[in-house]
């Protein structure tokens, strides 16, 4: 988001096309192949990628994510078998989710909507598919926003519902919903000034463009992908 | 009734997918060992009426709830379980929805819950390969690291009864929810005109 309106793109900024290809590459790998090298180095890159790209706060988030399930999954040996057990089943959705969330949290954080579109819309994605699925893109982390911020004015107000299940979801899904339609309102208004809603082809200040950098991602992910196929077995 | 979605329909359903997909994939990370797992249908039933329904009511128009399964197709089974399979059941339960919301014109409240009660099963495309497809079933869990004995114990819990159970509990929990859902709807949305 730091790129300055109009601006090209720096050379080391990923063409989101390139971005979606890597992300559906990680899932082929975290899939069909059961080992850590692949999946350490698919890591890796997207780590160089996103660092390249300018951001280093996904990857400390991930970082010490990993960190803390490392460090518990070493000292855990010494527990119960059923807490190994239980701790084994609470991490392992996390340890398979990980290296993909982390592609897509590359193409969230590193994308401007604007780019996004760009490229979706070149890939012939129809608007009717397009604008909903930035939407949700977009809102996912506002909704959570939305609802840690209204549980929070809520209890403050004494409003927990608690004993009452029905309460306590009408107090939470009453603003929450309110706040939704009123801000779907204004994004529309914000959407239709930038001509979303016009029946022809929009046109881009920044064209999305392939560089050498998509090439050398594509080559390092393609090189893993075939890495992990043949170790597979 | 019209056909087309406008720019604001398209808006309010991204909005709307991010909320309900959104809480399915909250749930299912907070349930997601294979005993709790089949809990994922009725939960979700128990909570999303709210805002099923006034998804409907902010649109009115065929699509709407295909292209939110849609999303949910790809997103929950392409992307996270990387399987055309999976999505494929996600999507047709989407469109089965929409198809029953549309007989009523989306404005008949009895369809449109029916429409809900069937919506609340899109997740059995992640879930119901237990009872369907359990070798496949087990090689996957067992290939994501579970250990032998955790996802046959999990399979034995997968019976026929057990289906009908899950089944009859996530409709109870999608008519208690829709029911809170329509006093809801009525007391503060569409006094507030957005409903």
């Amino acid at each position: 988001m730091t790129a300055a309106i109009g601006a090209p793109p720096s050379r080391f900024r990923l063409d989101p096309r390139t971005k979606l290809l890597l992300l559906l590459l990680m899932n082929v790998i975290v899939f069909t192949y059961r080992g850590s090298v692949a999946i350490g180095l698919g890591i890796a890159l997207a780590a160089a990628l996103t660092l390249v790209a300018g951001q280093w706060k996904p990857i400390a988030t991930f970082a010490a994510t990993y960190a803390v399930l490392f460090t518990i999954d070493a000292v855990i040996d010494a527990a119960p078998r059923p807490v190994i057990e239980l701790w084994v089943a609470i991490s392992l959705p996390f340890f398979i989710a990980l290296p993909t969330a982390i592609y897509a949290l590359l193409l969230i954080t590193t994308t401007t909507m604007s780019e996004l579109s760009a490229a979706l819309q070149k890939l012939w994605v129809p608007a009717a598919a397009m604008i909903p699925l930035l939407v949700f893109v977009r809102f996912v982390p506002a909704i959570v926003q939305d609802f840690r911020a209204i549980t929070t004015a809520m209890r403050l107000r004494g409003a927990t519902g608690r004993g009452n299940p029905l309460k306590a979801m009408e107090y939470v899904y009453v603003p929450l919903l309110l706040g939704l339609v009123r801000t779907g309102d204004q994004l529309t208004v914000a959407a239709l000034t930038r001509g979303l809603g016009r029946h022809r082809t929009r046109t881009y200040v920044v064209e999305p463009r392939l560089r050498l950098i998509d090439a050398v991602a594509v080559i390092a992910m393609a090189a893993l992908v075939i890495f992990a196929r043949t170790t597979a077995s | 009734m019209s056909f087309r979605l406008s720019t604001r329909d398209l808006i309010t359903i991204g909005i709307f997918t991010a909320v309900y997909l959104g809480a399915y994939v909250i749930l299912s990370s907070v349930l997601f060992t294979p005993w709790l797992f089949i809990l994922l249908l009725p939960v979700g039933a128990l909570l999303m009426a709210p805002v099923y329904l006034l998804f409907i009511a902010r649109t009115q128009k065929p699509f709407a709830i295909t292209i939110m399964g849609l999303i949910a197709a790809l997103v929950a089974g392409l992307i996270v379980y990387g399987n055309v399979l999976i999505a494929l059941v996600n999507l047709g339960v989407a469109v089965l929805a929409d198809a029953i919301a549309f007989a009523g014109k989306y404005r008949s409240l009895t369809l449109n819950v029916v429409s809900y009660l069937v919506m609340s099963f899109w997740v059995l495309g992640q879930v119901g390969p237990m009872w369907v497809a359990r070798d496949w079933w087990r090689d996957l869990t067992i290939t994501s690291g579970y250990s032998a004995e955790f996802a046959d114990g999990s399979l034995d819990l997968a019976t026929p009864l057990s289906l009908g159970l899950i089944a009859l509990a996530t409709v109870i929990a999608g008519l208690v929810s829709a029911y809170v859902a329509r006093s809801m709807l009525d007391r503060h949305f569409r006094r507030a005109g957005v409903a």
